[in-house]
């Protein structure tokens, strides 16, 4: 390539901190600098307890989702697919085989990282 | 010759045109025009020629031969759209490269893959196919690594013998039919349309032929990965669904293409080759549409074709703009990149909630027709395979990707947010996503075949939320309890070494007849095209960009040049 890269990062002694309000705020501290200022409003999204109520959130949509075959008969394609909670049960399952499969297969599969030889090596 | 020019022009030229301009011009402002301007003009010559169903387009009647090199119809010219479209962003994606023989290949790959496409005739169709195959190599090359180099030449291999199986077909189907016409071939036809189907198979990743995806893409260039998932494949789909749809073998083929790559995908480490097993079981998907081969069935494909090289490019683009900024997509290295990133991260996110089809978004309405077609013949064992598959893409494509490059643990890491090219193309791509999720009328008036389906139903849409919903619980659960593969840095071996013990042999065996192959090629041509080669260089770079890329190695890459130079010369000569 041609064109030099970027900088990876941006260095913060040339980079004049603005005095922000949240700038008390721990979120703020933790990513001092090169925090887009689009992000900031979300940065509430890297904070533990949201991705750990994450589950329960999408949890309860699911249940919701599932709830509303209470209310109205969906139709499937099959008459197995249009049975009460299909979709969710089997999406539920067959991701859970997915990942679960991950390990064996890890385990059959996997080498270490340069097992080929020719990685990360220029080409003279 | 003069009735070349009068009927519409074919699209392709502009783009083969433009390629060929780029290769010859040094300042990257001009050239970067260019590459823009020939979609253009590529598009503006789309809508000339005609409306739905036209086979308006120029015949050449060569001595002997009938050949048909623009063939528009309902089937071609919905690809060659997309193609058009993809054209133009991958140049505005490659906007801040100034990568001479990157602008070159990327845009006579493209125009390559709309005139493979436009091709009425197995001759034509065989010359744009190895065109690709030569172009398109050179995006892998330019990223300058070892496993580039060496990813480069297997890549080659597989796809100029694509190529000969496709020509060895064609030439033993005229020899029977005495028309050289790309119409249904069918398997029925016997050993020439098997081997045409197994070339067309190789470029469309089936099982065991598969490899060279996932070993060439995630090695290519930041902007060589995008237009690599652009064409090639879709090419290939477009093949099969001109020659063999119907054929029931391949809704088996698809349902293996679709189910086998979630797995792997899991424990891939490197995001952009989950992305590449994430292509290949797209690639699933729309097979079995065309084996089912109702009007339904090849109407979904071409849908999911149109609106996939849209999201799959978005995701492509949006691991690219990370490779760029951070060095590598890796997702051990990455996490908690929305920080810095957070467009890139939204546009990753709306490529994602596309692949997985949530409402609103544009595979959501194009699944759909597949799935549909696959239940109304009666094919309940298939439709759970896919549905399996689809909980399987919210895993990689839907989560992976977007949360353990943007969100995740935070990696420490804050790169600067994508150049403004690289997220315009994001944009656009991003709101076409959004656009044919909801304007759904918009693609089905481009179809090869009149459509009546309502996607959004009470059931399709209660159904899909309970699926993806249901999906994303189970990955925040196993994440929870740490039952979840981490990620970290390894080699997984592809399947071909996982299913192989029966066929490893064999493989071994044909992997020492291709290099046996290549080392003779060298050896005997090698003296000619060293010099030829060197001369050639330095006429297309002045800067001696071609130039660097010759002198190790990529001999192959000459001789493979130098074939289709031949092949093309015989082509025209009959």
């Amino acid at each position: 390539m041609t064109h030099p890269k970027e900088p990876k990062t941006r260095k913060p002694a040339t980079k004049a901190k603005p005095a922000r309000k949240l700038a008390a705020t721990p979120e703020a501290k933790l990513a001092d600098d090169g925090i887009h200022p689009a992000a900031r409003p979300f940065l509430w999204l890297g904070a533990h307890q949201v991705q750990r109520g994450f589950m329960w959130v999408i949890g309860a949509l699911a249940l919701i989702f599932v709830g509303t075959d209470f209310l109205h008969h969906r139709y499937g394609y099959f008459s197995w697919d249009g049975t009460f909670g299909f979709y969710a049960w089997y999406g539920f399952l067959s991701f859970a085989f997915v990942v679960l499969m991950g390990w064996p297969l890890r385990k059959l599969t996997s080498r270490p990282e340069n097992y080929y030889g020719d990685e990360d090596k220029p080409d003279e | 010759m003069s009735e070349l020019f009068a009927g519409p022009m074919n699209p392709a030229f502009a783009l083969i045109l433009a390629g060929l301009l780029m290769a010859f011009i040094p300042d990257w402002r001009v050239r970067k025009f260019i590459a823009l301007a020939g979609p253009v003009l590529a598009l503006w010559l789309w809508l000339q020629v005609g409306v739905f169903g036209s086979t308006g387009g120029i015949h050449i009647a060569a001595i002997g031969l009938d050949l048909e090199p623009f063939r528009f119809d309902g089937l071609s010219r919905i690809w060659a759209l997309i193609f058009i479209i993809a054209a133009f962003i991958n140049a505005l994606y490659a906007l801040h490269d100034h990568d001479q023989v990157q602008d070159a290949m990327a845009a006579m790959y493209g125009g390559a893959a709309i005139a493979a496409v436009f091709a009425g005739d197995l001759l034509t169709l065989f010359v744009f196919w190895e065109l690709t195959a030569i172009t398109s190599v050179f995006l892998i090359w330019r990223a300058g690594t070892e496993a580039s180099r060496q990813a480069g030449i297997r890549y080659l291999v597989m796809h100029v013998g694509s190529g000969i199986l496709l020509l060895i077909g064609a030439v033993l189907l005229q020899s029977e039919t005495g028309s050289w016409a790309f119409e249904h071939i069918g398997l029925e036809s016997g050993l020439a349309g098997w081997l045409i189907f197994i070339g067309f198979g190789i470029k469309a990743s089936f099982p065991f032929l598969h490899s060279w995806l996932q070993d060439s893409y995630p090695k290519a260039t930041v902007t060589g990965t995008v237009v690599l998932a652009s064409f090639t494949t879709k090419m290939a789909i477009y093949a099969l669904a001109r020659g063999f749809a119907g054929e029931d073998i391949l809704i088996y083929i698809g349902v293996a293409m679709a189910v086998f790559p979630v797995f792997f995908a899991v424990v891939e480490n490197d995001l952009r080759r989950v992305l590449s097993f994430s292509l290949t079981n797209q690639l699933g998907f729309m097979v079995v549409g065309i084996g089912i081969g109702t009007t339904l069935a090849i109407n979904g494909t071409a849908a999911q074709v149109f609106a996939h090289v849209l999201f799959k490019g978005l995701l492509f683009m949006s691991m690219g703009a990370v490779l760029y900024r951070v060095g590598t997509t890796k997702a051990s290295e990455l996490g908690g990149l929305f920080r810095s990133m957070p467009f890139s991260a939204l546009f990753c996110l709306i490529g994602a909630g596309s692949i997985s089809a949530f409402p609103f978004l544009s595979a959501f309405v194009t699944k759909a027709l597949i799935l549909a077609a696959v239940a109304d013949e009666g094919h309940w064992i298939v439709l759970g395979l896919l549905i399996f598959a689809s909980a399987g893409v919210m895993e990689h494509a839907g989560i992976k990707i977007p949360y353990f490059a943007f969100f995740a643990h935070d990696s420490g890491k804050r790169p600067k947010e994508a150049p403004w090219n690289m997220l315009l193309a994001m944009g656009i791509a991003a709101f076409l996503c959004v656009f044919l999720g909801i304007n759904y009328g918009w693609l089905y008036d481009l179809l090869p075949y009149p459509i009546i389906y309502e996607p959004y139903t009470f059931g399709h849409i209660v159904g899909q939320m309970q699926l993806l919903l249901a999906a994303i619980f189970a990955f925040a659960l196993l994440l929870r309890i740490g039952w979840y593969p981490s990620e970290v840095r390894l080699t997984i071996l592809d399947i071909d070494w996982f299913w192989r013990k029966p066929i490893k042999s064999f493989l071994l065996w044909l992997n020492a007849v291709s290099d046996r192959m290549i080392a003779a090629i060298q050896v005997h041509l090698g003296k000619q095209i060293d010099g030829a080669g060197r001369a050639l260089a330095s006429i297309l770079s002045p800067y001696g960009s071609v130039a660097r890329l010759v002198p190790r190695g990529v001999l192959v890459g000459w001789a493979a040049a130098f074939l289709a130079l031949a092949l093309l010369t015989v082509y025209l000569a009959q």
